[in-house]
């Protein structure tokens, strides 16, 4: 016992980071990541709290749902909580540094198994106390629930993670195949990944189209919840575990009791199934540590390509088998058509909404989305382009080979610049054509078809977007060429920002940021009658920095390239590491 | 006629305190084996990084089967095949791919690029592991695959940097065969190496460096028939310059000590740069008056 007890401790140790020492600079930045992840936190309790209060009414009233709401909310906390935990325990539970501890420490396969679900429950309860706590406040809050409530509470926030625990074990078999699968197959892995997350970005978005058309006409969702009430009190009745857990909180204190003593019982059998499939799984694991395989073999025949084709089919498929850039790059440049569809859409059906309402006319409706969709693009750009500033640094040692090869290093530098410009500027073609697309803003289909952006507006976002993205793309590597960082990705794989993307994004940040937010903040306020003098002034500034911006993008991008490829040549033959 | 050139090489790195390469000149002619030795950070590397234009030249002039490194880039490394000494190649790619891709870049013809790729993956027990991910490579595997992209265009010069170091015993004699093989078919290959008793054996010539100087210049075939052995010369001559290169560097560090009581230490270490830098100028243009190359 006191050898597992000493594995807790040591794998505790290394979750938690107890004993890195951070520095300043490393405290402030996870104090601001605290500061907002609480903030985004706390507003996600709030909206909890407010939608709460829809589903409470009166007790003993037929469309008083608020048991049926707390069920979902366990049901939902639960889903979430398997969804990571399943990734969680594939990785836990694989094979780490298994043999070194067995070298190193008198203990024993099964204790280092038991240290490891121990450590991982215990972390799984920790992740209940902090997501699960708050919400079960807000909703006692909300349904007005007395103090008595409490007495259960650390019970349910030590059991809840038991359903997901188990669901999660029967999981871990095929989803350990799968992961030795994908590990080996980056791009399938980052493909898989992004339909996942677009499917969820379009549902998010789709529930807030909702919503806003819920707040267009606030009584519409009061009356849905009434006309379906019975429907949803049956249907919360199939998922007992979690009717359980209501029944712990908000009920007489007999059907409290009995319903704790159930879930008692039902936890212990769980957790066994839990600990002996998961043993079993993990004995597996040790004895033929299947999921070490990190390679893959592919039967190609010999064809010729041209140089060009064949350096940028290299650059490619470096780039696609190395799931760290793939899934950053491809994430960016897929979800910006994305994302500038779905927020000019919401921006779309909101700002005609209220020009509507407003006496206003159509133009001022697509005006407004223009500023939208050129601040989420001008936004999303430097995130991608800014991929380019590690094209020299990526290469690793590789770089001498680069230098020794029969393709003149201007070439070279055009193929790299190429690789990451094509796909962004599909993205951009892409962005502006979506925007295109006919729209009606009324649910109903009452109002009339319209574009989300004029055309002259769209060709403007079409220049201007491809020209800053060519100008971040040779700035990028030009500052890249100038000091790469190869000898420190030896291995030829590069896992986190080098100081040049840093510095293309933060510059294209910025200047996104102000130009987007002006031009949008201008496009809003032009189009009022009357208004504050400050949102005057907004709208001229608004106004000027248009065309501005408009030579500026074109100008910087002709510069950066000039830049790179009349001088880039001449610092990629100096490259010495 | 050379198939390497290499005359009155000078390399100075930025913010280096010496020079690391002095007026280095040799030549490799058709058909011959060429070693290239000297001690730990003689120079050997950066001579080599120079020929194959991975390094910028200070001075003087590399010519790859008449081709110079600077002004005829294209041709010069398309007469080339380097191996070095860090088996840096694309992990990511398969043995076939990395290949197949190489040889696009030299334009080699399918029929060709096969018929080379099998004999080589023969020769070096590579047939179960072509098609896999480089990644999935040992140290091993790594280098003789490196040898193999090295030579997928049959280039006239063949470039190794520590070729052995690495390989199975197996593989080393199956590459000192294919070097035989290779530079009687009226190749050359150039080698740089420790281990002098391959050197001596396999090589028709071969040079000594010493602190980015040429310090002995060795026909081997006639060597070879004095009954000397070049481990023993080699550990004298290399000795005897050794001692001689620690008095230059002692005598440099006292005299920047000297300058840095006087104008501190980072005052003082711009002041030895630009000695260095004169130096090496002095040197350049007293090469370029006796006929040699300069800048």
């Amino acid at each position: 016992m006191k050898s597992v007890w000493t594995l807790i401790k040591l794998q505790f140790k290394a979750r938690v980071a107890l004993q890195k020492k951070r520095t300043g600079r490393e405290t402030a930045k996870f104090i601001l990541l605290l500061v907002l992840a609480a903030v985004i936190f706390g507003a996600f309790i709030f909206a909890y709290y407010m939608l709460a209060n829809q589903f409470v009414m009166e007790r003993g009233s037929p469309f008083d749902l608020r048991r049926e709401f707390l069920i979902f909310t366990i049901l939902g906390f639960q889903a979430i909580q398997t969804i990571f935990l399943v990734p969680t325990l594939v990785r836990k539970l694989d094979i780490n540094n298994e043999r070194e501890l067995l070298l190193k420490l008198p203990v024993t396969e099964r204790q280092i198994f038991m240290s490891k679900i121990f450590v991982s429950y215990l972390f799984e309860i920790l992740f209940a106390t902090i997501i699960l706590l708050p919400i079960l406040i807000a909703y006692a809050f909300a349904a007005n629930m007395a103090w008595g409530f409490a007495v259960y509470i650390p019970f349910i926030l030590i059991l809840a993670p038991v359903l997901p625990f188990f669901i999660a074990t029967l999981l871990l078999y095929p989803m350990q195949k799968l992961v030795a699968f994908m590990r080996v197959r980056a791009i399938t892995t980052s493909l898989v990944y992004l339909v996942g997350l677009v499917l969820a970005i379009i549902v998010y978005m789709e529930i807030v189209n909702q919503i806003m058309y819920a707040v267009v006409d606030s009584g519409q969702f009061t009356e849905a919840l009434r006309e379906n009430a019975e429907s949803i009190q049956n249907g919360a009745r199939w998922f007992l575990p979690q009717w359980l857990f209501a029944n712990m909180i908000d009920t007489r204190w007999y059907t409290a009791l009995w319903s704790f003593f159930a879930v008692i019982g039902l936890s212990a059998i769980l957790m066994v199934i839990s600990y002996i499939v998961a043993g079993a799984n993990y004995k597996k694991t040790f004895a033929d540590e299947r999921a070490q395989k990190t390679s893959f073999a592919c039967k190609s025949t010999f064809t010729k390509r041209h140089p060009f084709y064949a350096s940028a089919k290299k650059e490619t498929l470096n780039i696609a088998r190395s799931s760290n850039y793939t899934f950053q790059f491809l994430i960016v440049v897929v979800l910006t058509p994305l994302f500038v569809y779905l927020v000019s859409r919401v921006a779309m059906f909101s700002s005609y909404q209220n020009f509507r309402n407003w006496g206003g006319a159509v133009e001022e409706a697509n005006a407004l989305t223009f500023g939208v969709s050129m601040f989420v693009l001008l936004i999303l750009l430097p995130l991608s382009s800014s991929f380019a500033a590690s094209s020299i640094t990526r290469e690793g040692w590789n770089v001498y080979h680069t230098k020794l090869i029969p393709v003149e290093f201007r070439r070279q530098l055009l193929i790299k610049s190429l690789v990451v410009f094509v796909p962004i500027f599909i993205s951009i073609v892409a962005s502006v054509l979506i925007l295109r697309i006919p729209y009606n803003p009324d649910p109903t289909g009452g109002f009339a078809l319209l574009q989300y952006i004029y055309g002259w507006d769209a060709w403007y976002l079409l220049i201007s977007g491809t020209m800053l993205a060519v100008g971040y793309i040779c700035m990028g590597m030009y500052l890249d060429l100038r000091a790469p960082l190869c000898n420190q990705v030896a291995a030829g794989e590069l896992t986190g920002s080098t100081k040049h993307i840093n510095t293309i994004m933060i510059i294209g940040l910025v200047v996104g940021g102000l130009v987007g937010m002006f031009t949008m903040a201008g496009e809003y306020s032009s189009h009022l009658a009357l208004g504050p003098d400050w949102l005057r002034v907004v709208s001229q500034i608004g106004n000027m920095i248009r065309p501005i911006f408009f030579f500026g993008a074109i100008g910087f991008g002709l510069i950066s390239a000039t830049l790179l490829f009349a001088h880039g040549p001449r610092r990629y033959y100096a490259l010495e590491q | 006629m050379a198939t390497l050139v290499v005359k009155n090489l000078f390399k100075h790195y930025k913010n280096a305190k010496y020079i690391s390469a002095q007026d280095i000149s040799f030549q490799v002619n058709e058909g011959e084996i060429f070693g290239f030795l000297g001690i730990n950070g003689a120079g050997k590397s950066t001579t080599i990084k120079c020929i194959t234009g991975i390094s910028p030249i200070t001075a003087g002039r590399i010519e790859v089967c008449g081709h110079d490194i600077r002004e005829d880039a294209y041709n010069a490394k398309k007469n080339f095949g380097f191996v070095p000494d860090n088996h840096a190649v694309y992990d990511k790619l398969t043995g076939v791919e990395y290949i197949n891709y190489l040889a696009d870049l030299y334009k080699v013809e399918p029929e060709a690029r096969k018929a080379t790729f099998e004999k080589l993956v023969k020769i070096f027990n590579m047939e179960n592991a072509v098609h896999n991910q480089i990644m999935s490579y040992s140290h091993g595997m790594k280098q003789k695959i490196s040898i193999i992209g090295a030579l997928i265009h049959s280039p006239k010069l063949w470039i190794l940097d520590e070729p052995m170091v690495g390989l199975d015993p197996q593989s080393i004699f199956e590459v000192k065969n294919y070097m035989k093989e290779y530079a009687k078919a009226g190749n050359s290959v150039f080698f740089s190496s420790h281990n002098l008793d391959t050197v001596e054996r396999l090589c028709d010539r071969a040079v000594i460096i010493h602190g980015g100087r040429v310090i002995r210049d060795i026909d081997l075939n006639e060597y070879r028939k004095t009954g000397k052995n070049l481990e023993e010369e080699f550990i004298a001559m290399t000795q005897e310059a050794t001692t001689i290169q620690n008095k230059e560097r002692a005598a440099l560090r006292a005299r920047e000590e000297e300058l840095a009581k006087e104008h501190g230490k980072a005052r003082a270490s711009k002041m030895i740069m630009a000695e260095v830098k004169d130096t090496l100028d002095t040197a350049v243009a007293a090469t370029e008056s006796a006929g040699g190359e300069g800048e």
